[in-house]
């Protein structure tokens, strides 16, 4: 795809300084003079030729026909005239706008959304930054919200990236006209981003290149920004200017709005007219919901109306309802009562004039004409701005100061999606379940869930004595649920909720069929205690949301998508006042994942207990940190299962150790170098999963990971053809490990995109695991005292879309870890 | 023979055709100036209401939108009503409600004035104000019935006092 702009998501402007001020030479104004002059006559109706120059070069062009030479240079000089045309109808005046004035242009920032933020708001503005093409919003500056990640590129109004949303970008001068709008002030700190983001969000045109909302008189926005002759006030500042209340004031005595009472009378020519039904105080309360144009045309088909309103005190209302909210300038004018004064319909009239955005406008109330256009994109945003407040505000109502402290100090520090195929426009909403402290010691508590009839979780509530607290969609309960739930003892708490998520199917996504939801629930008391809400069937996968040491749950934040299922959760944790919480807890990288079920009941003792740990609270098993893939587009990160390999769940295990092995496809085809000026194409292999076996005297069966059989057509998923053998032979990879002689392996060796890994022993000896041979591996080693003692591999890469059911039909692996434990602890046992 | 349901207490109103309309109390107190009259009157009186400003047909319209919106909240006071515009979105009900003639839209808007019905009024003129939206003064002329005699010179008059023009 080409180069391409994305527009101020309030004015619809350039969001970089456009190079567009036209060529200053007298030759160039003069003809810049004539085409303005050409288009403002035909614009009046006025029938005017295509091109005077043409029709004048066609003459001398004739005159001179005899002379071949002149004639090939007058040739040269026509397209030379053409292109000179073509650079001043795309550029502006230098004699209405300067570069200066453009340079506002450059002062952007942009609206982002952090679900990984610490508070209940999870929206930002970003520092200063600007557009770098492509749909890229590149941040500059680190900014002052404590939500902002950081800086760096950012999508624009849609993004490619399934583990990014998007951004929306916009001038500061708008900004600040936006908080006008919508809070008041001129301080954009009053605006609630959150809802703001959601109205953006909900009205992001499907070239995602702007707000799907009427931008007014603007024709510069193409596939590029086009700097049109006439349009010099769509790109000035509309920020207040002191300079136009001097003109405003020696202005405005100069054109002496003297009283112009009208002599008209013609009240004995009308016949008819339904409006002489209504008295003018109800006909003021129908003009504040019409356009200004609209109530002077009502003027002029209605006498009544129009007599109705000859009237000082009607026009001075009209000024301060239409001109003033925008016109900012004019306030110390018409706050004057020197306004009584004047005719103050002429002056409206006048004020309306000078304002009104207009092709060709010059003279110093382009920046205000500016604003008034961009004033009624905020007026239209403010709408539903509002609409949304409004509604927040029913439900955040709190007169408690015990549960309004509880809140203001609670944070989030992560809201996971938890629902596939997520909503792009879905609103962040929170409840609160501890309304005092006493709660959580004091009074036992029952849990509730609620299920939609595809088994997805909709609403999930706390109820203590009678109080039920419910997070969800409210007009949900319209939505048949059935609800499960679960006794919290007195003095017991929550300390981790895990929700069970389905898994995405291979061979749907492809078609887009593919879903993912939350089907069951199971808690972590403060005790340790398992409690069961609903009982996980086989196969889901595990996302704990773990309340961090020293806080505590204090109420649930999180994001409703389709039909009031659950798209995003989090908690709200608090820290009780006496106690002093670390500065900002950190959420280990375990606790950020979804795990297959297996990671979730790891050995945690010896051979001789049957005690187990999930991955994300272990004792002593530690994952390798690594970075989540930055260009993702396949599947968002939080809906793929983690799976663990653990082929020592302790020192003597890795004595037992025989052989790890991968369950291999061909996928595809590479071409490589032969490294003598040809080629050669081999298969390329894709691990789909994987295996540790020991020695026969251990008495332990394989472990695995992931697929261990080849992919099945859709076709045949119900009568699975005999040759499909699980870890058939034919299929794997082995390497062979002597564990009993002290073998044991040392690193990690993960390719890019994890395409291939290596596994290297204590021996030198190494394995190849998928991908072709690959020249760059980035290596695991474990840490000193540490030894390596399993994977941890996520397959939610898709393979080859097979041609067969044009549907993928398997995962191959995204990420590769390792993870290791504490070798002299381990020694010590 | 006690009941242990007690009926709904209800009141007769007097319209200006002199047709007695009997109502429950609730619905007639989504207007102000009943509700304040039925304050004033004292809790238990029987008398019939005059209501001498709307008819029987335009009242029983007015209750029928009393009746749907029965249980709604009070109005909140819209802090800045009076600076800013406002938004013409009717909900589905009111729009199928205030499917009318002009003629009785009108009567209905100022029923709802003299009835103090805040509520009722807006939607009204937000009807009024659909119905005007996008329309050229041709087919405004049309839609609000307004016919004048006036001479070309006169029609120029109104359009240049209702224009800015730079030699006034």
């Amino acid at each position: 795809m080409g180069s391409y702009d994305c527009y101020c998501a309030i004015c619809g402007g350039p969001l970089y300084t456009v190079p567009g001020i036209g060529d200053k030479s007298e030759k160039a104004l003069a003809k810049r003079r004539r085409l303005i002059e050409k288009a403002k006559r035909r614009r009046a109706g006025e029938e005017v030729p295509k091109s005077d120059d043409e029709a004048e070069k066609s003459d001398r062009a004739t005159s001179d026909a005899a002379m071949a030479d002149a004639e090939n240079e007058t040739q040269t000089q026509e397209e030379d005239g053409d292109e000179d045309d073509w650079m001043e109808e795309h550029s502006y005046d230098p004699e209405v706008i300067s570069e200066d004035e453009l340079v506002w242009l450059e002062d952007c920032r942009c609206l982002g959304f952090n679900a990984d933020a610490p508070g209940i708001s999870k929206a930002f503005i970003s520092g200063r930054g600007s557009y770098d093409n492509h749909g890229d919003f590149l941040v500059r500056e680190s900014g002052d919200d404590p939500n902002d990640p950081e800086t760096g590129n950012y999508s624009c109004y849609q993004s490619l990236n399934a583990n990014d949303t998007p951004v929306f970008p916009f001038h500061e001068a708008c900004h600040k006209v936006l908080a006008r709008s919508l809070t008041g002030h001129d301080d954009v700190e009053k605006i609630d981003n959150d809802i703001l983001y959601h109205v953006m969000a909900q009205h992001t045109s499907e070239s995602g290149t702007v707000l799907n909302l009427d931008y007014g008189e603007i024709k510069g926005l193409d596939q590029c920004w086009e700097c049109i002759l006439g349009e010099e006030h769509t790109v000035r500042n509309p920020a207040p200017d002191p300079h136009v209340l001097h003109i405003l004031q020696e202005k405005m005595p100069l054109r002496k709005f003297s009283r112009l009472p009208t002599k008209l009378d013609l009240a004995h020519r009308v016949r008819q007219d339904l409006f002489e039904k209504l008295p003018i105080d109800i006909l003021h309360l129908i003009f504040p919901y019409l356009a200004p144009k609209q109530i002077l045309t009502l003027m002029h088909v209605s006498w009544h109306i129009f007599s109705s309103t000859c009237n000082n005190s009607f026009w001075k209302q009209m000024i301060r309802r239409e001109i003033l909210p925008w016109f900012w300038e004019t306030e110390p004018l018409i706050l004057q009562e020197s306004l009584d004064d004047l005719d103050c319909k002429g002056l409206y009239l006048w004020l309306d004039k000078i304002t009104t955005s207009t092709r060709w406008m010059n003279g110093p109330f382009m920046g205000v004409a500016n604003r008034r256009r961009v004033w009624a994109v905020c007026e239209n945003l403010r709408t539903f701005y509002l609409k949304q407040l409004a509604e927040d505000a029913g439900s955040r109502i709190d007169d408690d100061e015990d549960a309004q402290e509880i809140m203001t100090e609670s944070s989030s520090l992560q809201m996971p999606l938890i629902l596939y195929p997520n909503l792009k426009v879905a609103r962040t909403i929170s409840k609160q379940w501890i309304r005092s402290w006493g709660e959580i010691d004091d009074k036992p508590a029952v849990l509730e869930a609620f299920w939609n009839s595809e088994g997805s979780l909709v609403r999930l509530g706390v109820i203590f004595g009678s109080d039920r607290r419910v997070f969800g969609q409210e007009d949900s309960t319209k939505v048949k649920t059935t609800k499960t739930s679960a006794l919290i003892p007195a003095r017991e708490w929550i300390k981790e909720i895990i929700l069970h998520i389905s898994e995405v199917d291979a061979f749907k996504y492809s078609r887009g069929e593919s879903k993912a939801s939350a089907k069951a629930l199971t808690l972590t008391l403060t005790s340790g205690k398992s409690l069961e809400v609903l009982a996980p069937t086989p196969g889901l996968n595990q996302r704990a949301l773990v309340v961090s040491d020293g806080l505590h749950l204090v109420g649930l934040i999180g994001q409703i998508g389709k039909e009031g299922v659950i798209s995003r959760l989090g908690l709200l944790q608090c820290a009780y006042p006496c106690e002093e919480p670390e500065e900002s807890p950190d959420l280990p990288q375990t606790q950020r994942l979804l795990w297959n079920a297996g990671a979730a009941k790891l050995a945690s003792r010896g051979p001789m207990h049957s005690q187990t740990a999930p991955i994300w609270n272990h004792p002593h098993i530690r994952m390798v940190p690594f970075d989540p893939p930055a260009n993702y587009d396949d599947l968002p990160t939080d809906i793929l299962p983690h799976h663990v390999l653990l082929w020592a769940k302790d020192i003597s295990e890795l004595k037992r150790m025989a052989r790890i092995s991968a369950f291999v496809v061909e996928d595809g085809m590479t071409t490589t170098s032969d490294g003598k000026g040809g080629s050669r194409s081999r298969p390329f292999h894709s691990v789909l999963g994987m295996q540790v076996e020991y020695e026969r005297r251990y008495w332990e069966p394989p472990r695995t990971i992931g697929s261990g059989h080849l992919p099945t057509p859709e076709c045949e998923i119900d009568y699975p053809r005999l040759d499909k053998m699980e870890w058939a032979d034919e299929h794997m990879m082995h390497f062979d490990i002597d564990g009993p002689g002290g073998e044991i392996v040392t690193e990690i060796h993960v390719a890019h995109e994890a395409i291939a890994f290596k596994l290297r022993t204590n021996r030198g000896r190494e394995s190849h695991f998928g991908g072709p041979e690959w020249p760059d591996f980035d290596v695991l080693r474990a840490e000193e005292g540490e030894i390596l003692v399993g994977l941890v591999v996520c397959f939610g890469t898709h393979g080859e879309l097979s041609a067969e059911t044009e549907s993928y039909s398997y995962w191959k692996p995204t990420t590769i870890t390792g993870l290791v434990m504490s070798e002299i602890e381990e020694q010590a046992k | 023979m006690a009941t242990s349901t007690e009926a709904p207490k209800t009141v007769t109103l007097t319209t200006s055709d002199n047709a007695d309309i009997q109502v429950e109390r609730e619905v007639a107190e989504r207007s102000i100036l009943i509700k304040n009259l039925l304050e004033d009157l004292g809790g238990d009186s029987n008398e019939a209401i005059p209501i001498p400003n709307v008819n029987e047909a335009v009242m029983k319209k007015v209750l029928e939108w009393c009746e749907q919106h029965r249980k709604d909240p009070p109005a909140s006071q819209d802090d800045d009503s009076d600076s800013r515009k406002k938004s013409t979105d009717i909900d589905e009900w009111d729009q199928k409600f205030m499917q009318v003639d002009q003629e009785m839209l009108f009567e209905i808007i100022l029923a709802a004035n003299y009835l103090d019905i805040k509520a009722l009024l807006d939607v009204g003129c937000k009807t009024v104000a659909n119905m005007i939206k996008g329309k050229s003064p041709d087919e405004i002329r049309k839609t609000f019935n307004i016919q004048n005699d006036f001479t070309p010179e006169e029609e120029d008059q109104i359009r240049r006092e209702n224009e800015w023009a730079e030699d006034r």
